[in-house]
């Protein structure tokens, strides 16, 4: 897109927020379904219990999903990581993060937290690197991390109650009833859910963008799959909104936008990523026409190359 | 693409005894078929349809027969090398076979079998019984307790089993603090009060003893979370409904998994989480602690507590309990590709990951006596697909836990009906090769025996004496003998879960 396009979009964005625009007959994305505020973290079952009946297709592939590795044994990873570690005191147990920056976590005192250390690793360095004063945080992560790194957030506590992201996180809070009817299992192979239902779910944590209307958190409060989860995060749709993204954050919020603003509802996030498998293959069907490949790659000399972002989130620190 | 083995079966007119692929036991996804496997899969039908015809039988009578049994395990000997005792005349002649392998020359007692409670049971009775026999779909109905009775008993020469327990706790009490009972309490797949229930009413029906039951109550199940520690209360609650309610004669306990949300798994040396329990355990009487080991591939957080490193304390602190370790702790099964490659399983010395550490906790404690090595699943699998491996298994559990310490368990029925399994224990042998490079003992009776069945009735304290005069005498030996007069037989279809 031109640059003096790009301008204008920003400028008219910046005079128009999202209750003031006028699209065809927008939707309010708080207006349906429910939530889980103010309410406790239900008893659901967990992953290790899931996965005794449902290793054959999810069991042995689901230690290395990227869903499973939102928090990860220390003791896992690569050698320069864990040589950093060393110099750390306070015997750092956990990391999160990716290859572009990781942080090093313990278990604290207190039921379902963790404490994360000021210092950050860089992977490209192998150094640590971050706070001059190296220390642990004891409410940082409960704050900022733990509604999407881990599971059943208890939402005055910022308490977990499963490490990682459980089964739970996505297909909600099934009973045994589902072997019998799979619509009791959110975004089951078999069961239909609804494109604003899916959307809701993966929203929860790809949404980088959003404030508890509850908590003031950057997470959704309690939020349990089959509630709107719009109705406590507040996210802006603006156009402003969307051109501060970054290319991958934007593709996220305008496919959120369409279905919760705009009604789409034959497309959905499930629709090109396979959550078990690899996330990724089935967007490499896509004819490379799409519009919506110029989100995130660039096409030049024939070639397709991944457009290069800079950090636009101060919470996920990417 | 993944489909019930049974329907593969059945759309290739696959009609083998004997499992020529690795069936999912649900907790894992089996790996395609090999090479061998195949050619294996090719041989049993060609000789099936040669010996078949020779002998004017149907070729589905002929595989449900001794000699079809037979005709697999030659097979296998074909691809495999001579791994199985077995005899060209045993495929010919149902008297060579009986002569050879006299029915039940073992007391059986399996430790580790399964159903589901995906099906609603019903009360023992007429229904029940006119359900057995029948060919049951593949459906939650074969998974359910009344087909449970049909393969572990019938299609069987199992003599005893426990009930064996499946990850997952029972719900206490309701919001306003109502104690819940049966069904209301959930618990899983397979909860404590169902294993129980049945259990009744399987021993009431054959008015004798022919199942145990365990307990699915572990250390981490009730957590008072302002405390960050066990609920004590709730946790003692629930054990000694287990034992003194529920008559659990064994605890199973899964301790990389969190049921009750402790946000942690639990080790069994541990002596905040464990110890309580085992001393509760043991005022209460019940000293029989069955654990899973290995088979965790799936949970990078928690599947470390599947390791076996944490037998060696609990069992030097409390040698008057008893701990049987599931799966012998075997890491990886041949369901995962890295179970023969060099980080898991080293030829030279016949080691293999995570049950080396069990084999190397009884090196260092000689005297220990209170470990026992249960074999199910890994006994199976690596007959199936690594003989050699399977050799080692069983020679390392011989050599250094001795062959009173090795403990039989299947799986089933997740297996289908565990007599292909017993088949292949009665006929399985370490080559003379590998018994004299790796100082193992060859087989015997005796061994077998032990394994089979006198080393679990002696751990549950079963008076074998007793039952053997009790069993002939008793209902489910009745319907039993019915059930085979009137036609039933084994189906050879396994439930489970094949890549084709």
């Amino acid at each position: 897109m031109p640059v003096l396009a790009c301008a204008i979009l920003v400028v008219i964005g910046v005079f128009i927020s999202a209750d003031e625009q006028p699209p065809a007959q927008p939707l309010d994305p708080a207006a349906w379904g429910s939530d889980h505020v103010g309410k406790p973290v239900p008893d659901y079952t967990t992953g290790g219990e899931c996965l005794f009946c449902h290793r054959k297709e999810i069991g042995s592939q689901w230690a290395s999903n990227r869903h499973h590795l939102t928090i990860r044994p220390l003791s896992q990873e690569a050698g320069g990581v864990r040589t950093a570690s060393a110099s750390l005191a306070g015997e750092p147990m956990f990391v999160l993060g990716n290859k572009k920056k990781l942080r090093f976590l313990r278990r604290s005192g207190t039921y379902g937290h963790l404490d994360l250390h000021t210092q950050a690793y860089d992977p490209a360095t192998r150094k640590l690197s971050g706070a001059t004063r190296a220390a642990w945080q004891s409410h940082t992560f409960g704050r900022n991390c733990a509604g999407c790194h881990t599971t059943g957030v208890d939402p005055e506590t910022h308490a977990f109650s499963s490490l990682s992201i459980d089964c739970f996180s996505c297909h909600g809070d099934v009973d045994l009833k589902h072997t019998t009817d799979p619509s009791r299992a959110l975004l089951s192979a078999k069961g239909k859910t609804p494109a604003r239902v899916v959307v809701s779910i993966c929203a929860q944590c790809h949404i980088r963008s959003g404030t508890s209307r509850s908590s003031g958190l950057p997470y959704a409060g309690n939020f349990v799959p089959g509630d709107n989860v719009l109705r406590d995060l507040k996210v802006s749709f603006t156009d402003k909104a969307m051109a501060e993204l970054n290319p991958v954050d934007r593709h996220i919020l305008e496919n959120v936008r369409d279905v919760v603003r705009l009604g789409e509802d034959s497309m959905n996030c499930l629709t090109c990523h396979r959550v078990h498998e690899s996330s990724a293959d089935r967007h490499q069907h896509l004819p490379k026409s799409s519009a919506i490949c110029a989100n995130c790659h660039d096409s030049g000399n024939g070639r397709w190359t991944t457009k290069q972002f800079k950090t636009r989130s101060t919470t996920c620190q990417y | 693409m993944w489909v019930p083995k049974w329907q593969r079966d059945r759309d290739r007119g696959v009609d083998s005894p004997v499992p020529t692929q690795v069936v999912s036991n649900e907790e894992f996804i089996p790996r395609a078929q090999s090479e061998q496997q195949r050619h294996w899969e090719h041989l049993i039908g060609e000789l099936a349809r040669e010996k078949s015809k020779k002998l004017g039988m149907e070729r589905r009578d002929f595989m449900r027969s001794s000699m079809g049994m037979a005709t697999a395990f030659l097979a296998g000997n074909m691809v495999f090398g001579p791994y199985w005792d077995v005899s060209a005349e045993e495929t010919e002649d149902v008297d060579a076979g009986a002569e050879k392998w006299p029915k039940d020359e073992y007391f059986i007692f399996d430790v580790q079998t399964h159903f589901t409670d995906g099906v609603s049971i019903g009360s023992r009775g007429s229904e029940f019984l006119r359900n057995i026999g029948l060919k049951l779909d593949p459906g939650k109905e074969a998974y359910g307790f009344q087909n449970f009775v049909k393969e572990i008993f019938f299609d069987s020469e199992t003599k005893m089993a426990v009930i064996s327990g499946v990850p997952g706790r029972e719900v206490d009490k309701d919001k306003a603090g109502k104690i819940l009972e049966g069904r209301d309490r959930r618990g899983g797949v397979l909860p404590s009060w169902l294993m129980s229930r049945s259990k009744k009413q399987l021993n009431d029906l054959a008015d004798c003893e022919r199942v145990l039951c365990q307990g699915n109550c572990a250390p981490n199940h009730y957590w008072d979370r302002k405390a960050n520690a066990p609920d004590k209360v709730a946790l003692f609650e629930q054990l000694e409904r287990e034992v003194k309610d529920y008559g659990i004669d064994s605890w199973k306990w899964y301790c990389h998994t969190d049921p009750g949300k402790s946000g942690n798994g639990f080790r069994m040396d541990d002596e905040k989480l464990a110890y309580p329990f085992y001393e509760k355990s043991k005022e209460l009487g019940l000293k029989v602690f069955s654990a899973h080991k290995g088979f965790a591939s799936q949970s990078r957080t928690l599947g470390h507590f599947a390791h076996p490193g944490d037998i060696e304390k609990a069992a030097r602190d409390h040698p008057d309990l008893t701990f049987i370790i599931y799966h012998s702790a075997m890491k990886h099964g041949t369901w995962e590709p890295q179970f023969r490659n060099p980080k898991s399983f080293d030829p030279k010395t016949g080691d293999f990951a995570w049950h080396d550490e069990l084999m190397n906790i009884k090196k260092r404690n000689p005297d220990m006596s209170n470990v026992y090595c249960e074999i199910g699943t890994s006994f199976g699998s690596l007959a199936i697909l690594h003989p050699v491996m399977c050799m080692h298994l069983i020679g390392k559990n011989i050599k250094h836990y001795g062959a009173d310490h090795v403990i039989w368990g299947t799986d089933c029925l997740w297996w289908g009906s565990p007599q292909w399994v017993i088949d292949a224990f009665k006929r399985f042998q370490i080559s003379d090769e590998i018994c004299e490079k790796f100082g193992y003992a060859k087989l015997t009776k005796e061994d077998k025996a032990k394994i089979f069945g006198l080393n679990a009735a002696r751990v549950y304290g079963v008076d074998l004496k007793k039952k053997l005069k009790a069993f002939p005498k008793d209902a489910l030996t009745k319907f039993k003998s019915a059930y085979i007069e009137t036609g039933g037989q084994r189906d050879n279809a396994a439930y489970g879960w094949v890549k084709v």
